[in-house]
């Protein structure tokens, strides 16, 4: 691979997380006097961040790095590929959320200021995750990995009940500690860093990335271990996972949506920026990684299995699914990059449209979510059976759907680096989750109902449907034509083995 | 550097009242007082990022010192404060006593101090960290980082918990005076601003938990145990 990269400087990486702060102080400002204002101001906030997404995607494929700040920022494919899956996200949510949250916020919430900033956090989260994205300054990585947390915090506790707000305060213990131990990893990285370049370039993940084969080996691995622990608490990794499925279940469920389909991801970028700096030139750290990863695709499976709540049972498997995730991008090969991201697009889309569907049978069921207590629900709601099914064969890796492609990709790159017994955990994870999602689909859509107040269920509203019609078509799309996703997969997996020198293979 | 050596006693003197001062933040049951001692511990890191801009003559640190003051000597403690009035001023019963909180300080300290002055080469990032005083710095520092972590493995109180997270984040920032004085002073803003952003959120989140549930202590949050 010798591609040749341009770096121009752009006003692009400062817009991309401007506007949409921009977007979200209006709405916390503007809804006060405008009621109906919100909605669509949160759409146009999403909508302007994905033009922009897509015009760095462009630039990307073409080759073309883009800078701000005189360097501080750096939006290549990598940064592309999350800022529109942050924008894909942030439009399918706040459809959804135009019925969703006003239907579930108790009587006395239900006001203007409450809507208000409920849409103006959403618009900041997808800011100062587009900062991150563009954060070239390992200090700035590490302070908008933060915010994103500090704001999915607030949206966890929205319907301020005892639940929300023990979800919330784990939530933030835990991974505001494990970030901590990032920032002491970036600390090790620094001071190593500087041995070989000048002070400010020290501070550069571009830079660092260029001399990585140079730091000295046990601080390397010290510094590694730092950002395993810290960004796999933020990923949901086992065994750094404690808040996720209470974060998850408790959280309102486009949140829910968002926190697997995105949140999570922040913690899977980060390490993607920070190990594969790393990994290439310290082999015990892919095999570290595939051991945690390993490990925590199984026994989430199981823990999985022992679920009644199907939020708490979708919040195992995505801890489950980051592990094929960080095992991709630990590997450090072009091939294990691409399949590591691949999935992470995936996963993105399949478990958003699981989330919604849950969602939608709570919509429906007047809040019930509990396994044992739903049944026959196909019949009554068949659109959100078909999505419910859809998103969970994907997930399982039938074929035909995204899923089974990008898993099959890291299975190939896993055997490569003759890592033979992580494809064979990761193959039995693979059926254990289909299994278990089949068995969950099954007796919630399936049989007779548990309850006989679900008698009176009907379909979920059109504001509902459209988004995980939307997902599933997408999950579809990806299965058949896999190829469509490449160019922006292919840039991003360049982008991060390009900043590697060439170390990866 | 000769002065920094001339320096070392009373620079290495600064950092032990830090540390002793982060224990008595720790252990101390009434609320305010260790809300004091926090304070003083941090006003100890400021006395100790202005010893070091004066001997090192990195004149930047003395903005990382004036920071230091209106943070976390300043802003922080008064959210405590603010946040601890609407709490019964005892925080709820620690899991484990003083002398085992003694024991593991004095553990994780020598601990830290052998090994960094043993076995620095395994894990030194370059000439400076082996030689005194970012040796013992770097020993106090992580023995700090420890201590915020045992706080919050066995302190059930939610302010506590709090204390432990900022002590945490107080001995990054020792590790990364010791280690890299030379880092900008925008970075010591940025990690500072999230470091009052996170103690806020926990403390409305803790005045909160106690309205609806009557209680500051952690271990009776087991609604989602399942």
């Amino acid at each position: 691979m010798d591609d040749l990269i341009t770096t121009i400087a752009s006003p692009l990486p400062v817009l991309v997380f401007a506007v949409p702060i921009a977007f979200g102080a209006i709405i916390l400002l503007a809804g006060r006097v405008c009621r109906w204002c919100r909605e669509p101001l949160a759409f146009v906030g999403v909508l302007v961040t994905a033009a922009l997404g897509v015009q760095v995607a462009r630039e990307a494929i073409a080759g073309r790095v883009l800078t701000g700040w005189g360097r501080l920022l750096y939006l290549d494919g990598l940064s592309a590929l999350m800022v529109l899956l942050g924008c894909l996200m942030g439009v399918a949510v706040i459809l959804y959320s135009v019925r969703f949250i006003p239907y579930h916020l108790p009587e006395d919430q239900r006001t203007p200021r409450k809507l208000n900033l409920y849409y103006g956090l959403l618009l900041i989260f997808l800011g100062v995750l587009s900062l991150m994205c563009a954060a070239n300054h390992i200090i700035l990585l590490y302070l908008s990995v933060e915010a994103t947390t500090l704001a999915t915090a607030l949206l966890i506790i929205y319907y301020w009940r005892r639940e929300t707000l023990e979800a919330a305060y784990k939530y933030l213990i835990l991974v505001g500690v494990g970030i901590t131990f990032a920032l002491l990893g970036f600390v090790l990285l620094y001071v190593a860093g500087l041995q070989v370049l000048p002070g400010s370039e020290a501070l550069l993940l571009t830079s660092l990335g260029q001399i990585a084969d140079k730091l000295p080996v046990n601080l390397a691995l010290l510094a590694a271990a730092f950002f395993v622990v810290g960004f796999g608490t933020k990923a949901g990794l086992m065994p750094f996972h404690a808040w996720l499925p209470d974060a998850h279940a408790e959280a309102p469920t486009p949140i829910s949506a968002l926190l697997s389909g995105l949140v999570i991801k922040v913690g899977a970028y980060a390490l993607t920026r920070t190990i594969t700096v790393l990994a290439p030139h310290y082999h015990a750290i892919v095999v570290f990684v595939a051991i945690l990863a390993s490990a925590g695709m199984l026994l989430a499976i199981f823990m999985a299995w022992a679920q009644d709540d199907l939020k708490r049972l979708l919040a195992y498997h995505s801890v489950s699914q980051m592990g094929y995730i960080v095992e991709g991008l630990g590997l450090g090969t072009y091939l294990g990059i691409y399949g590591g991201l691949f999935h992470l697009l995936n996963h993105t889309l399949f478990k958003a449209l699981l989330f919604m569907a849950v969602g939608a049978i709570m919509y429906a069921t007047g809040g019930v979510r509990a396994i044992s207590r739903l049944g026959g629900l196909g019949r009554k709601m068949p659109i959100t059976a078909t999505c419910f099914f859809i998103g969970a064969l994907a997930m399982g890796g039938v074929p035909l759907l995204n899923g089974f492609m990008s898993k099959l990709t890291l299975f190939i790159a896993v055997a490569e680096q003759r890592l033979l017994w992580a494809a064979v955990i990761g193959i039995m994870t693979s059926l254990l989750t289909l299994a278990c999602m089949a068995h969950a689909a099954y007796r919630v859509f399936w049989g007779e109902a548990a309850d006989d107040s679900l008698a009176e269920v009907r379909e979920a509203p059109a504001t509902l449907l459209i988004p995980m019609i939307l997902l599933a078509a997408l999950c579809v799309l990806l299965g058949l034509y896999p190829q469509a996703a490449y160019p922006l997969l292919d840039t991003a997996a360049r982008s991060i083995v390009q900043a590697l020198g060439g170390a990866a293979h | 550097m000769a002065d920094l050596l001339a320096h070392n006693n009373q620079l290495i003197s600064l950092m032990a009242a830090h540390l002793i001062a982060s224990l008595a933040a720790a252990e101390v049951g009434h609320t305010k007082c260790a809300i004091m001692w926090l304070t003083i511990q941090s006003a100890l890191l400021a006395a100790i990022f202005a010893m070091l801009a004066h001997l090192t003559g990195a004149s930047h640190l003395y903005l990382w010192a004036a920071v230091c003051v209106l943070t976390k000597v300043g802003l922080i403690p008064l959210l405590l404060w603010h946040y601890s009035n609407e709490l019964p001023p005892q925080e709820a019963r620690s899991l484990v006593g003083l002398q085992w909180s003694i024991i593991v300080v004095a553990v994780a300290l020598v601990g830290f101090y052998r090994f960094l002055h043993g076995y620095l080469a395994f894990v030194a990032p370059g000439r400076a960290a082996v030689t005194e005083p970012a040796l013992t710095s770097w020993a106090i520092a992580f023995t700090v980082i420890a201590l915020g972590l045992y706080v919050l493995a066995v302190r059930r109180d939610a302010i506590k918990l709090v204390i432990g997270v900022i002590l945490m984040e107080n001995g990054v920032h020792l590790t990364l005076v010791s280690l890299a004085p030379t880092v900008p002073e925008t970075t010591m803003l940025g990690v500072t601003t999230n470091v009052i952003v996170l103690a806020w959120l926990l403390l409305y989140l803790t005045a909160g938990i106690y309205r609806l549930m009557g209680t500051r202590d952690v271990t009776t949050l087991s609604q989602l145990r399942r």
